[in-house]
């Protein structure tokens, strides 16, 4: 059971919501969430605070560093002690691990960069550098406001631990809070398609009140649910390890599915007006593409779990009657 | 010989005069070659588009002095007063021809209003016009949808108002494909408010040059910007430059809307014809590490035979036709297929290609399938969408009851 009540719930979202209406920047967001008290709010219900806040970090088309924290708190006692602020480098399928990949927000030249490594027999590290050690390039052409950078460095480093199991452990967690972000990104493309096709009328009617147009919204509604639901669930599977990497796979799947869906039949209901700059429909596409990508895209990450499965894995009971 | 051999023998020795074959069948659409756009819609810049629209008529203007410039129309407007099947024979042939790609004037232009001016249009605007159209000097828009009548043409509220013996047109197009290149745009136009709105409209071919037009581009979110909203107000319009009979303006459309049908899902020129054709689609699975992926190979089948059906139903088309059969509603299906064709080749390329479509690394063949992809919803959209084009083969062709609508 969640520690908050649903009153609490309920006002702690739409205070979060504010924060991100306002815009973001880290000390901003950072401020405006300490006021919120969220320390208490994240101790009272580590799920519950993950969710609400990137469901609407997503739901706001916001880019932030917090995906960073999430990530690095199950590092905590596998790397050593930070000295200065820190953020994690996450890898770009078919690049090689620790010396490409991706940062999500801006750095300063001695913020320490926590990579993983792999080296020749498959086995995980650590690795801190400088930020200073690489050059970065803003990711622009896909999706413009999300703020991430391509980052390259051609230093060596050396490990600092072995990443062991917690790299499955903070790429759960990671991969948990995404799926909450796309759920956000889709939540809030399903209420602009809501309004435009009840609001526009075509042959003297709501575009909203042809069945062809309502089943496609329809669609996206229970997609998102059964993501919501699969989230849930996925935190509920085993809360002491963020989820559970089994689960999370699952939920994040769940989450590039459900965007695949909801933003093709938001485009698709949205008409021309949708596919020009000056709807927002656009950038919820490109921002839940981008986020599918990140940490394992849907497509990838199915062939993976049918393979586990194939190899004897056994699914996560995630409800034990 | 026959007449198709004829006529084969004649396009060869036009082509190999005046164009440059490319080497050895498909090689120019192998993977790596060339530039790697994948788009249908240009993301190019001012410069470079200007110089795609001065190649596109200059190669239409050289067809047209070789008497390939409209080969199904009237000898007196340069045409050869062939059958669409020599049409088509002359596409296939140019396709082995290293020549500019001119869909910006010849889908619309060429392929939609040519064809309604020469059916609807006055005598004198058709000596006019066409001769210009198809030597390439001329390019026309479609001046069809309106911010409040998008699959509802018929809602249209443009209003034209006759004054002695010219109209006076006011009112605001939107979505409309190379306006801002165009020197001529054909509207439909509201004159009569009392009577059901299909009975209403007057057609009206503008020159886009006359005071009271103004176009502005409106961007898409693949970052082409080669569709616009124009803004008409009081714009003279001569009467012999109406297309149709006052009030007859929903019949001179119904015209371009077929000839829009049949051509829009037989258009797969230029960047299109290589991401659909079979060894480019084989080496984006080889490319990608998917060789041997048996999901990724079961795909790649199932494009292939949806593609060739696609195929073998233009054709067939085109053969009825000849027959003498009018484009029906089953060129809907032609429109579904293609539009459908399109989003899942883009739909895979995502999936092959993976994160690598979201940040550009230069690698060949990666990125640039954001075109595609972010391109593709388009082709549900424009020239029907799928929605609508379900009603029709379900009305028309099925024979379905209505759907309800508001009186
Ligand atoms: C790339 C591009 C180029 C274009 N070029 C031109 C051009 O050159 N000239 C021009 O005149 N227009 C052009 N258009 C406009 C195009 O014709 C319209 O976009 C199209 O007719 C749909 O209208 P809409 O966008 O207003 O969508 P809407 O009509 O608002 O439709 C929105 C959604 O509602 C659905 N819907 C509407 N009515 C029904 C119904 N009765 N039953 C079920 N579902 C329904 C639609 O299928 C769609 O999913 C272009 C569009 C695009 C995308």
């Amino acid at each position: 059971m969640s520690g908050l009540d649903l009153d609490t719930i309920t006002e702690v979202t739409a205070s979060v919501r504010e924060v991100f209406a306002a815009g973001t920047g880290a000390a901003v967001l950072a401020k405006a969430l300490d006021e919120l008290g969220w320390t208490e709010v994240v101790e009272a219900d580590p799920a519950i605070a993950t969710t609400i806040l990137f469901s609407e970090q997503g739901r706001a088309l916001a880019s932030s560093r917090l995906l960073d924290d999430v990530v690095l708190n199950q590092l905590g006692s596998v790397l050593p002690a930070a000295s200065g602020s820190r953020a994690v480098l996450y890898p770009r399928t078919g690049a090689t691990p620790g010396t490409v990949g991706i940062l999500l927000g801006a750095v300063e030249d001695d913020t320490e960069i926590v990579s993983m490594a792999m080296d020749e027999n498959g086995n995980a590290s650590w690795c801190l550098r400088p930020a200073s050690d690489f050059t970065t390039e803003a990711i622009t052409g896909f999706d413009p406001t999300c703020g991430w950078s391509l980052a390259r460095t051609s230093t060596a480093a050396t490990a600092v631990a072995a990443a062991g199991t917690s790299w499955d452990d903070a790429r759960a967690a990671g991969r948990l809070a995404i799926t909450a972000e796309i759920i956000g990104v889709c939540a809030s493309a399903l209420e602009l398609a809501v309004s435009h096709t009840s609001a526009r009328h075509q042959y003297g009617r709501a575009l909203a009140s042809f069945q062809a147009v309502r089943h496609q919204l329809s669609e996206s509604h229970a997609a998102i649910e059964s993501a919501r639901n699969t989230l849930a669930a996925a935190y509920a599977a085993s809360p002491e390890h963020g989820g559970g990497a089994w689960a999370a796979k699952v939920a994040k799947v769940r989450a590039g599915q459900t965007q695949a869906i909801v933003m093709r039949r938001g485009i698709q209901v949205l008409g021309a007006m949708g596919l020009t700059l000056e709807s927002e429909m656009h950038r919820y596409v490109t921002r839940a593409a981008a986020l599918d990508a990140l940490l394992g895209g849907h497509a990838e990450l199915a062939v993976e779990i049918g393979t586990e499965l194939l190899g004897g894995a056994a699914p996560a009971r995630v409800v034990t009657i | 010989m026959n007449d198709i051999e004829t006529f084969t023998a004649e396009v060869r020795a036009f082509l190999d005069a005046n164009a440059q074959r490319f080497p050895g069948g498909e090689a120019h659409l192998a993977w790596g070659k060339g530039d790697d756009h994948t788009g249908y819609f240009s993301d190019d810049t001012a410069e470079v588009e200007a110089a795609k629209f001065a190649a596109a008529r200059s190669w239409q203007r050289t067809r047209y002095e070789g008497g390939f410039g409209w080969i199904t129309g009237p000898s007196s407007y340069g045409g050869r007063e062939l059958s669409p099947v020599h049409d088509l024979v002359y596409d296939l042939l140019e396709a082995e021809y290293d020549v500019p790609d001119t869909g910006v004037i010849s889908l619309i232009g060429l392929g939609m209003i040519g064809p309604t001016i020469l059916a609807h249009g006055q005598q004198a605007i058709k000596d006019r016009y066409l001769p210009a159209m198809y030597r390439g000097d001329a390019i026309a828009c479609q001046l069809f949808s309106e911010p409040a009548a998008g699959s509802d043409l018929a809602g249209v509220t443009t209003k034209a108002v006759q004054d002695g013996d010219v109209w006076r047109l006011t009112g605001q197009k939107v979505w409309t494909s190379v306006a801002h290149q165009a020197q001529l745009g054909m509207a439909l136009c509201r004159t009569n408010p009392d009577v059901p709105k299909h009975k209403g409209i007057t057609a009206f071919l503008v020159d886009l040059a006359s005071p009271g037009v103004e176009i502005r581009p409106l961007r898409q979110m693949n970052g082409g910007a080669e569709f616009n909203e124009v803004f008409l107000t009081d714009v003279v319009v001569p009467d012999d430059h109406r297309l149709g009979e006052i009030d007859g303006g929903w019949r001179v459309a119904l015209t371009t809307l077929m000839n829009e049908r049949a051509s829009v899902g037989g258009e797969n020129e230029g960047a299109l014809a290589r991401v659909l054709s079979d060894g480019f689609l084989a080496s984006l699975l080889h490319e990608t590490g998917h060789g041997a992926d048996p999901a990724a190979r079961r795909r790649l089948a199932e494009i292939t035979a949806d593609l060739t059906a696609a195929d073998y139903l233009n054709r067939q088309t085109v053969r009825r036709l000849v027959g003498g059969a009018e484009p029906g509603p089953e060129a809907s299906v032609s429109k579904m297929m293609w539009a459908q064709n399109l989003t899942r080749v883009a739909h895979l390329a995502a999936e092959l290609v993976g994160p690598r479509l979201t940040a550009d690394t230069g690698a060949w063949g990666t990125y640039s399938w954001t075109e595609l992809l972010l391109g593709s919803p388009a082709f549900r959209i424009l020239g029907g969408t799928e929605e609508i084009l379900k009603n029709i083969l379900g009305e028309r062709v099925l024979g379905l009851p209505k759907e309800p609508v508001a009186p």
